[in-house]
């Protein structure tokens, strides 16, 4: 009786051990605010309840459709208007399959399936979107189906936006309804950012300008805040100085991403302490990879707390102007006017150009990887807009979302993607509530199996058993957490190198017990993130990632299968 | 008119001496895009030494 009593109670404290330590893991994947359920494909609402659709032969004869619609019992409408025998019927809901069954199996039907209704994607009114082939390339206008950016903060460090109406600023006129916050202007010391420039307000235009408005072209976060600074004077120039002030005033004043379509070719050091700064308080900064058309990546681009983008044009391909190297994080469309056809190429938005006697408040197609880092913060806002605020996430997602393109210091990870960025939240989402339910029903289940079968007593001779498979499993996105997505200690935290390494050390059959439940543990976290298509960390590119993964996978299961052997000879 | 290598020996001393960037610019400049010679409105390239000698004209060489 007091046995019984004593497993139920070793039962109860371990279920509520795996919760308890399984809960905050979960946080960091969590959105901080409530996330809708939306299916993932936004453009398909679902089948229509009572209406099937066949395909029939396309030599099918009116007495032949008499036939079929006797057969079985329906009334099959063919349009006829383009010749192809698509055909539709109304059929009492909830006898779809059955009747959907019987006819896939006619000769005379080539395919049946449910009717589904489909919706266009959401897509702007603005006139000129249809220019916008930057847009259609990255996917925009799926991922404005699930989120528009709204709640986010994207600064602009540049030369400022046309943004305020007053005597001295002007604001260009497609950004009326573009949500602002207040900025500064280092170049001027004052809180007027105005653009006296026209770089600036095209750059914020990519992220931000007014869209759905009958006006224009449209922008990919257009419910995002912009947050203009102006660091670059009226040729476009400034100090690393002014940039230094720039990020730190953003990142004290609520910035939560950062784009930089500037740069230089010398990596100062307060710049870099800056760059630092916003990073260290969870900014995400996005810079351009620069247009010398070769190597290395420009500064601030070019230091690892900033994501470098380079530049690709219509047709997809990195554009001759684009700055390449090893820092180069992401590729997104920049426009090519010399190679694309002109000036289509190029990428279309509002803003004010100042040629000294008269302003030209017009949209203008303008290339350069200047062009391509806005987009890449945009999406970034898109992301955050979602719940993820981590910048090390966010860059993850970005990157692991972006169609793979070699090689890498040309494209980063590839070419971005915002529709699979914002479907990969869900996915992350999802990822981390099956981890956490994977952990509760293995540990309970094992803790089960022992009841029935008595074996409680070993689970408390050898209590750290199951808590090496639980540390194992979940361990390493523990440190991770603790540590940062781009720490890179995260490549020996997520190698079979820890349990290999507990396994030289281990010298009694307790040991080794736990060290074969350690590495049981890392070989299913790892299968975990080989299966879901998840880079462990940032930095690694799936597609390199995966063979790595899978080799780490072998050598734990080996190492466990060692442990385990071990364990039952050693005294 | 397509500078000379007499031009372009000077210009790179130029900046070597005065410890400026490969634009001749302070060290520290940053610009829009990332270079002063990549004109992000038309999608034309300068040539650096041109662009050097636009702000520097004394460094000419006599055959430039």
């Amino acid at each position: 009786m007091r046995r019984r009593t004593m497993n139920r109670v070793v039962q109860l404290l371990m279920a509520v051990a795996l919760v308890v330590t399984g809960w905050p893991l979960v946080q960091p994947w969590l959105p901080q605010g409530p996330l809708p359920v939306r299916p993932l494909a936004a453009d398909d609402e679902g089948p229509v309840p009572g209406k099937i659709v066949v395909d029939a032969r396309d030599s099918l004869t009116p007495s032949q459709l008499a036939s079929l619609n006797q057969a079985y019992g329906v009334s099959l409408v063919d349009s006829g208007e383009t010749g192809a025998k698509v055909l539709v019927a109304d059929v009492p809901p909830g006898q779809e399959q059955a009747l959907l069954a019987r006819l896939r199996k006619d000769r005379l039907v080539e395919a049946a399936d449910l009717m589904h209704r489909f919706r266009a994607y959401y897509t702007p009114n603005d006139p000129r979107f249809k220019e916008q082939w930057n847009m259609k390339m990255i996917g925009a206008e799926k991922a404005w189906d699930r989120t528009r950016g709204k709640g986010v903060t994207v600064a602009v460090i540049d030369t400022g936006v046309a943004f305020e109406n007053d005597e001295k600023c002007y604001r260009a006129r497609d950004f009326g309804g573009t949500p602002f916050t207040g900025g500064y202007d280092v170049v001027n010391n004052d809180n007027h950012p105005y653009d006296d420039q026209g770089h600036g307000t095209h750059v914020a235009g990519t992220i931000a300008e007014t869209t759905n408005n009958s006006e224009g072209v449209a922008g990919l976060a257009f419910e995002a805040t912009i947050m203009p600074i102006k660091v670059l004077d009226a040729n476009g120039s400034g100090t690393s100085a002014s940039i230094a002030k720039g990020v730190r005033w953003a990142a004290d004043h609520g910035a939560q991403v950062i784009n930089m379509s500037l740069g230089g070719p010398f990596p100062d050091r307060v710049m870099h302490n800056a760059c630092k700064y916003a990073a260290k308080k969870g900014v995400l900064i996005v810079c351009a990879a620069g247009n010398s058309g070769r190597g290395p990546v420009g500064y601030p681009g070019g230091f690892p707390e900033c994501m470098a983008v380079s530049a690709v044009g219509p047709s997809g391909e990195l554009t001759p102007y684009s700055s390449i190297g090893k820092e180069v994080a992401i590729a997104a469309p920049g426009g090519d006017t010399e190679r694309g056809a002109k000036p289509e190429g190029g990428v279309l938005q509002n803003t004010v150009l100042h040629d000294g006697v008269e302003r030209r408040d017009d949209y203008f197609a303008f290339n350069g990887t200047s062009m391509a880092s806005p987009h890449v913060a945009a999406a970034a806002a898109l992301v955050m807009s979602l719940g993820v605020k981590d910048p090390a996430q966010v860059r993850q997602i970005l990157q692991q979302a972006a169609k793979p393109k070699e090689p890498a210091k040309h494209y980063g990870a590839g070419v971005l993607q915002v529709d699979r960025a914002v479907q990969k939240v869900d996915g992350a989402v999802r990822d981390s509530w099956l981890k956490l339910l994977f952990t509760v029903i293995a540990g309970l289940t094992g803790i089960g199996v022992g009841a029935v079968r008595g074996h409680l007593g070993a689970l408390l001779r050898y209590p750290l058993a199951p808590l090496g498979l639980v540390l194992g499993f979940l361990g390493p996105d523990m440190v991770l957490a603790w540590l940062g997505l781009t720490s890179p200690f995260n490549i020996i935290l997520h190698s079979a190198l820890i349990p290999l390494y507990l396994l030289w050390e281990a010298d009694s059959r307790a040991v080794y017990r736990f060290v074969a439940m350690t590495a049981g543990g890392y070989a299913i976290h790892l299968a975990w993130d080989a299966f879901s298509g998840h880079a462990p960390f940032a930095g690694v590119v799936p597609a390199h990632g995966l063979p790595w993964l899978w080799t780490n996978v072998v050598v734990s299961l080996g190492v466990g299968l060692v442990a385990l052997r071990r364990s039952f000879s050693a005294g | 008119m397509p500078v000379d290598d007499e031009t372009k020996k000077k210009i790179e001393k130029f900046i070597r001496d005065k410890g400026l960037n490969e634009y001749g610019d302070d060290k520290g400049t940053v610009y829009a895009g990332g270079t002063p010679l990549f004109n992000e409105m038309t999608g034309r390239t300068l040539d650096r030494y041109e662009y050097i000698l636009k702000k520097h004209p004394g460094l000419r060489g006599k055959q430039g």
